[in-house]
Formats: structure tokens, C-alpha cells, sequence
């Protein structure tokens, strides 16, 4: 492992000629690096303002427990004891016959009592499900309460929300899958050219007792700067892409509703970004060049091989 | 301080390289290993720096049993031994400084060393003048003494030279080969594998011949 300051400056040195070896190469996967970490800046903020709006809706699903009009007062009492007790519900709003009765003839402008003469409406209770998938648990358990008349939620629209959720979720999943493995395989590609067009020097340190460790430093700290500066500069992109896209927006006054806090999101996206470009470098590169010192010992036995065999 | 005990060794496509190879090198010594292409003579020092490991049999380097030493330990090894190359292997966007100062800098080694270490052993090989030149600018002679210069920065206890002058004409090949006499002088063990007949007989010191991956001959006055 690394000692001193004279082998760090070392490594420096050959990550210089190995930048200096290539120029063409490195611009090359420079520029697909920098492609799949933007698109997937991108996707990861599209992603993110479609799941804050998936969760904003989730937030949105209320259950309806009707009571039964008849019951006594005393079991009224009982039953918004049993409601209060019921886990998976993160608030609980009671509507009483006459505020419900209130609320219709304010929404449809007609006094019900004044025609049927009597209120028909039933005490409500409006439940919010801490967790939406278990919402058919909670209006079974509801349903089982003596004295409940009706329960009803959007049994549909919570289902296909649920299926949607989690088909974003896998779309998600594989198209990161996906760019993290293009990302991968530019570094990849550009340290193996590297380690390929130095492998003289590879044999050389080998002979004269060079640790694989200290083989390997130059080409990881090569992976590094294009993960790093794949991820920074696309990074910028996003930046001013995401500015331009604001401004325009803004001068067409188009409406924009604040699922998220834009800049805490980039913030965040661009120090996930950075760390990705820098973790994927630094693994790709180990990757190449643990395959190439694997290789090579196996290539030279070849080579002396067919040496002896002449 | 170099030993084959019973030595095996056979490539991947079972050609045999070694067949029961029983060999002691003592330090300080000096021994040229002659014989035909494919006698075995690379393989026998490939073993010694264990760039390969024979199937059966010990090879022990410093009283190290080679054929269990962990990969780890491989580089610590190296850097006691000093490898040269028929075809030189150095490298030709460095100068002379650069290719010498290249074997210590892998070690890590700092500036001050490579300042004072550099000069002194290109000055020793006598390469003084040619700090800055670069191998296409040199003679066959001149890169084989950069490649000494290179192997003995690191002041190995053992020298391994692979046809050292395979690819010179008799003079050059004569001065390279008093240098490495030279170098075993100085006190370090020296194995030399070479086919080159008229070395062999002018530098008469223990001679071990390999044929068919077999010593056929261990002569200690020498001659091919």
C-alpha cells in the first residue's frame, strides 16, 4: 500500500503519462461517461418528481366508515374508541350527521332535510392509512365493527396505484442498472487501453519487485478522474439544462406545483452523482487492471512457452 | 544461496522444461548455464525470480522455499534480485536517468535516494555521459549496460542475466560480460544463461550445462 509522499507522487506521474499516452481514448469514454452519468441525473430527478407526485396521490387515499343511524349513544361512544385504537391510521376525522348534512346542501345547493324531512346522512368517520398497501386489512377490520353500516374507499384506484408505484420502482431499478453499467464499462474500457499500452512498464515493475498495489494505484486514480470528472461535468449540464428549462417556463407562466425542493434535490443529486462517478471509477478500474495482472502472468507463461517449444 | 532439489517442471501443454534438476548455487559465486534453444536454462532462472513454479521438487533462493512462498512475498523476493534481458526491456519515451531511476521509483523509493543511487551506478557501468539520452539513441552495448545499471540500482544479492549478449556482436559481448564480472567481484551471485560459446571459454568459472531440461554437465573450471 501507499508509504510515501515520493511513491503518491509517482503514481501522479503515471497517471499523467497515462493520460498523455491516450489523449483520444480517454476523450472518447470521457464523453460516454459523461453522457450516461448526465442521463442518469436526469433520470433520477424525472424519476423523483414522478415519485413525490405517485406519493403526494398515496397521501390523498382516505377511507369512509359509515355508521349505522340507529345505534345507541353510549355504543357511538364505544365505537370511536375502537376506531382510535387502530393501527395503520395516521388520522382519524369524525363528521357528524349535521355537519355532513351541512356540507351536502353546501356542495349541491339543496336542503335535504326540507324535502325527505329527516337527515339521512350517517356519522362519518375519515380515516388516512399510514401504509396505503394495507388499506383492504384496515376497511375488512372496519367492516367487522358492530354498528359500521358502510365502508368505502377507492378499492380500484388504490390498486392501480399500488401496481404503478411499483412498476416505477422496477423501471427505475433497471434503467440506473443499465447507465451504471455503461458508466462502468467507459472506465473500464479506457483503463484497459491504458494498462494494455503500458504493459512494458507493467513487466518492468513486476521484475524489479513492485507490488501489485503499487501497479494498480496509477490506473485507480485514472478511473477516478474520469468517474469524477465525467460525474462533475455532467453534473454542470444538468445544471444549466434545468436553468434554462426554469427560466423558460417561468416566462411562459406556466404553473409549477412544488412536489419537491428543486434545489435541495439537485444538491443532492450532485453529490450522489460525484460519489457514484468516483465509486464506479475507482471499482472499474480495480476491475481492469486485477483482470489484466491476472492475465498477464498467464500470457507470459504462453509466450515462453511457445519459446521453448521453437 | 540458490537451490534445485529434484526439479520438475512441464507447460500447460505438457512439454517438459525441467526434468529432475538438482543445482547449488553458493554466494558470490559466478556460473554461466549453457546448452541448446529449449535446454531449460530460462526456465531454470525463471524459477529462481518464481516467475514460475516447478510441478515437484524446491527451489530455495535466501533458504526460502520458493515453491511456497505466497504471491505477496513475490515482489520482497524480486527486489533482492536483479534480471536482465536479451532484448533489454527498457523503455523508449525515458531517458538512461528515467529506465535506471524507474526501478527504484516502483519501490517507492524517495528523490534523495534516486539522486545519489542513479548517477553513481551509471557512472559504475559506465554510462556517465548518457544521463539523457534515450535507448534509440544507444548502442546495442550501451542499452544491455543500461539494463545492468537498472538491475543493480537496487543492489540485489543475485543477478540473473537471460542472454545478456544474444543480440551483440563479440567485442560489445565481451565488454558486457567483464562488467557483470565486475558486478560478482563486488560480491554479488551471479547466474548468466547464455549460448554464446566464446564467453564461456574466455571466462573460464563454474559452467552448468542443460539439455533436454537435464544437467548433462557441472564443471567448476569452466568451459562450454
Amino acid at each position: 500500500m501507499v508509504t510515501s509522499f515520493s511513491a503518491i507522487r509517482f503514481f501522479f506521474k503515471e497517471f499523467a503519462e497515462n493520460l498523455r499516452r491516450s489523449p483520444f481514448v480517454g476523450l472518447t469514454h470521457g464523453l460516454q461517461v459523461i453522457i450516461s452519468l448526465m442521463v442518469l441525473g436526469f433520470f433520477v430527478m424525472l424519476m423523483v418528481f414522478i415519485g413525490a407526485f405517485l406519493f403526494s396521490l398515496r397521501n390523498m387515499v382516505e377511507v369512509y366508515a359509515f355508521l349505522q343511524t340507529d345505534l345507541p349513544p353510549e355504543r357511538y361512544v364505544e365505537i370511536d374508541k375502537v376506531l382510535r385504537d387502530i393501527p395503520n391510521v395516521k388520522e382519524l376525522q369524525y363528521i357528524s350527521r349535521e355537519e355532513a348534512l351541512k356540507k351536502f346542501s353546501e356542495s349541491y345547493h339543496i336542503s335535504v332535510e326540507d324535502i325527505l324531512e329527516y337527515n339521512p346522512l350517517p356519522p362519518t368517520y375519515i380515516l388516512r392509512p399510514s401504509d396505503v398497501s394495507k388499506i383492504e386489512q384496515l376497511a375488512s377490520q372496519l367492516e367487522e365493527i358492530d354498528g359500521m353500516w358502510q365502508v368505502r374507499y377507492g378499492r380500484k384506484e388504490v390498486s392501480s396505484l399500488m401496481k404503478v408505484l411499483v412498476g416505477v420502482q422496477v423501471v427505475f431499478a433497471l434503467t440506473m442498472l443499465l447507465l451504471l453499467s455503461a458508466t462502468f464499462s467507459s472506465i473500464n474500457n479506457i483503463v484497459r487501453m491504458s494498462i494494455y499500452s503500458r504493459r512494458r512498464e507493467i513487466r518492468i515493475m513486476q521484475l524489479v519487485g513492485a507490488t501489485n498495489w503499487f501497479i494498480r494505484w496509477p490506473f485507480i486514480i485514472e478511473g477516478a478522474f474520469f468517474g469524477v470528472v465525467g460525474a462533475v461535468t455532467a453534473v454542470l449540464i444538468i445544471y444549466l439544462i434545468g436553468e434554462a428549462v426554469y427560466s423558460l417556463l417561468a416566462s411562459l407562466e406556466i404553473f409549477l406545483p412544488t412536489l419537491v425542493d428543486v434545489r435541495m434535490l439537485f444538491g443532492f443529486l450532485a453529490l450522489g452523482t460525484v460519489a457514484v462517478g468516483l465509486i464506479i471509477g475507482i471499482v472499474s478500474s480495480l476491475t481492469a487492471a486485477n483482470r489484466f495482472l491476472s492475465i498477464e502472468m498467464r500470457r507470459i507463461e504462453e509466450m515462453r512457452r511457445m519459446e521453448t517449444a521453437l | 544461496m540458490i537451490k534445485f532439489v529434484n526439479v520438475h517442471l512441464a507447460y500447460s501443454t505438457g512439454t517438459p522444461a525441467l526434468r529432475g534438476i538438482d543445482l547449488h548455487v553458493q554466494k558470490q559465486e559466478f556460473v554461466f548455464l549453457v546448452g541448446g534453444t529449449g535446454g531449460g536454462k530460462s526456465s531454470v532462472l525463471r524459477c529462481v525470480y518464481r516467475e514460475i513454479v516447478p510441478q515437484t521438487g524446491k527451489v530455495f533462493v535466501f533458504k526460502k522455499d520458493l515453491t511456497k512462498m505466497p504471491a505477496r512475498e513475490i515482489p520482497y523476493l524480486r527486489r533482492r534480485i536483479g534480471v536482465i534481458f536479451q532484448d533489454f526491456l527498457l523503455l523508449p519515451q525515458k531517458t538512461v536517468y528515467a529506465n535506471v531511476a524507474y526501478a527504484l521509483e516502483v519501490r517507492g523509493a524517495p528523490m534523495k535516494v534516486l539522486r545519489q543511487r542513479v548517477p553513481e551506478v551509471l557512472e559504475w557501468v559506465g554510462l556517465s555521459r548518457k544521463l539523457k539520452s534515450y535507448p534509440e539513441e544507444l548502442s546495442g552495448g550501451e542499452q544491455q549496460r543500461v539494463c545492468i545499471a537498472r538491475a543493480l540500482v537496487n543492489k540485489p544479492d543475485i543477478l540473473l542475466a537471460d542472454e545478456p549478449t544474444g543480440n551483440l556482436d563479440p567485442e560489445t559481448s565481451i565488454g558486457i560480460v567483464e562488467l557483470l564480472q565486475r558486478v560478482n567481484v563486488r560480491g554479488t551471485t551471479l547466474v548468466v544463461a547464455t549460448h554464446d560459446e566464446n564467453i564461456v571459454n574466455q571466462f573460464r568459472t563454474r559452467t552448468v550445462r542443460l539439455e533436454h531440461g537435464k544437467i548433462t554437465l557441472d564443471r567448476l573450471e569452466g568451459g562450454y
